[in-house]
């Protein structure tokens, strides 16, 4: 199931979208008009999975992908049903 | 049929299309069909079986409650009791107990043959037969009322969503839900898909990935390191949370979307502090089921500790046994039960020291200490339930406290296939089930309101869509593994 580590090592991308796509989930939790974030981020989201399989990424590069997005928007929810709490 | 399959996304939106589109005397017609169905995918023949004890405990329902003689009302239970659990053992222990008979007698220098049977373990045997043991014997107490629509009872017994691993129902729960007309409700199917998504996602994200590290260790006893145990160990407590908490999560989802309420099998078990504490929170349906139906009637704590002690005892040992047909479930039973009697022998003691030593027990850190602890104790006994054989078990404990090296911890990764990506996908996986462990229970979600109403549905159904796709592009769908009991 799990390929090479060539595409987490070996390029910037990946972090790259990461970083861009949680800033966006932030955004989010923070300003009042969430489904133009939403929105952008998954746009964003399905963009970069274009542009990582152009660059060869495996199965298993998108689905760590696709976790640690919704591990940062799920961190932001915690946080924020604990705010509503 | 198994809820992770191309089949059940076919099967479950028809019959729920179904239910919600059909008079109310149609309902029950439609989903015992499509139990039998969802059942018979398996093995046809096997409807048999379940019909055969649906039958036994319908009439014997009827039988006590029409019987005033106590006397006679005992004998008609002892008949249930027997004829169920005769066909239970018959095909769950029979093979068991004949191996180990031929090898205690072989071990004595006898050369007895093997006389083991072909036999096929009906899938979810031991639930339902628990579950018609309830009604069978609430009904000889006098707790409810005898069913007397056959095709109700019949619908109880095998209603699909917790037929083959539960939750064990309890007849005054699920029955008056199967005779009540539900409507379509926006909260129901909301909660529900949610509940179903969350299973799915503890199942095919976590639960399989998982599995192919743990099975590179307990599979392959000889080449494990100690460390490659502990670790296998630690993965197994989480695999076995999230595919068995996954299916019931997804059971209950199903359920609701139908407006039918199961009960909660699963209350974020690894944040006990103590193992008494763990079984009130571990698959809740069997612990409740033993505690009314065999350690109450032992004498429970009602009487002098020793008897405390033993009725423990054999309720861990027969929950050992329910488990599998095989030593290592009886020792992981009596395990929990050591664990247990060892910790109401020393609570006095430890309280004692912990006053001693000024330590605060309604300190955080305390609670955090004990709940690593309990952890521990947990993982261990995982060992033993994970084991393929004895003779695994104890290679696995061998290398456990003796196999430790260093240096081998690359070598012992390595050999467990993890990679980097792996380890990152595990513990993103990990971190966001137990988030979401948290946030989407039923309270959590009055209290939330807003925000995850909106939010958490659409995030988590797409993760798992895309998740799914993904995952099944390189594997096939697995089963569930309380299937095997």
């Amino acid at each position: 199931m799990f390929g090479s580590e060539n595409f987490i090592l070996s390029s910037p991308l990946m972090l790259i979208g990461i970083v861009i796509s949680v800033l966006l989930s932030l955004c989010e939790h923070v300003f009042r008009k969430k489904w133009i974030f939403i929105t952008a981020n998954a746009l964003f989201c399905a963009a970069a999975f274009v542009v990582f399989l152009a660059f060869e990424a495996k199965l298993s590069d998108l689905l760590l992908f696709v976790l640690i997005v919704l591990a940062a928007r799920l961190g932001f929810l915690f946080l924020e049903g604990r705010r509503h709490a | 049929m198994i809820f992770n399959s191309a089949e059940f996304l076919i099967f479950y939106p028809l019959v729920l299309l179904l239910y919600f589109i059909l008079p109310k005397a149609f309902k029950w017609p439609l989903l015992l069909i499509a139990s039998c169905f969802f059942y018979m995918i398996w093995n046809p023949p096997l409807i048999f079986l379940i019909l055969f004890t649906t039958a036994v405990s319908y009439a014997s329902g009827i039988i006590i409650e029409r019987t005033k003689s106590k006397g006679k009302r005992r004998f008609w239970l002892c008949i249930t009791l027997i004829t169920s659990l005769g066909v239970l053992f018959f095909f769950k222990y029979f093979n068991f107990l004949a191996d180990s008979a031929v090898s205690l007698w072989n071990l004595f220098g006898g050369h007895a043959e093997d006389f083991s049977l072909d036999l096929i373990l009906p899938v979810g045997i031991s639930f339902y037969t628990f579950q018609t043991l309830s009604y069978v014997i609430d009904v000889y107490r006098g707790s409810i009322p005898a069913e007397r629509h056959f095709g109700w009872y019949a619908l109880f017994v095998s209603f699909f969503p917790q037929l083959v691993a539960g939750p064990i129902e309890r007849p005054e729960n699920l029955l008056p839900q199967l005779k009540e007309d539900h409507k379509l409700e926006a909260s129901n199917a909301f909660f529900g898909l949610q509940k179903m998504a969350v299973g799915f996602f503890k199942k095919i994200v976590v639960a399989d990935i998982i599995a192919e590290f743990v099975n590179s260790v307990f599979n392959d006893a000889q080449s494990a390191t100690g460390l490659g145990v502990a670790l296998g160990a630690v993965l197994f407590a989480v695999q076995i949370y999230c595919d068995f908490s996954g299916y019931t999560d997804i059971a209950i989802g199903c359920a609701r979307i139908m407006g039918i309420r199961l009960m909660q099998n699963f209350n974020l078990p690894y944040r006990a502090r103590s193992i008494k504490e763990f079984w009130a929170r571990w698959h809740i349906s069997l612990s409740t089921w033993f505690r009314d139906y065999l350690y109450i009637p032992l004498g429970g704590n009602r009487c002098s500790r020793a008897r405390n002690y033993f009725n423990v005892f054999v309720v861990f040992l027969v929950s050992g046994l329910w488990h599998g047909a095989s030593w290592t479930f009886v020792l992981w039973g009596i395990l929990h039960g050591v664990y247990q009697i060892f910790g109401a022998i020393t609570k006095k003691t430890r309280l004692h020291l912990y006053e001693k030593m000024k330590i605060r027990t309604d300190s955080k850190a305390f609670a955090a200490g004990q709940r690593l602890v309990t952890f521990l104790l947990v993982c261990f006994a995982w060992i033993f339930f994970r084991a393929n054989s004895t003779g695994d078990l104890w290679i696995l404990l061998e290398k456990l406290f003796t196999a430790w090296d260093a240096q081998a911890l690359s070598e012992t990764l390595s050999s467990m296939g993890v990679t980097i990506t792996a380890a990152l996908v595990t513990v993103f996986a990990i971190l966001i089930m137990s988030m979401l462990d948290r946030m989407c229970d039923e309270p959590r979600l009055a209290e939330n309101g807003t925000a995850t109403k909106q939010y958490t549905l659409a995030v988590v159904t797409l993760a798992v869509t895309v998740a799914w796709s993904l995952l099944l592009s390189v594997g096939g769908a697995s089963a569930f593994i309380y299937f095997q009991f």
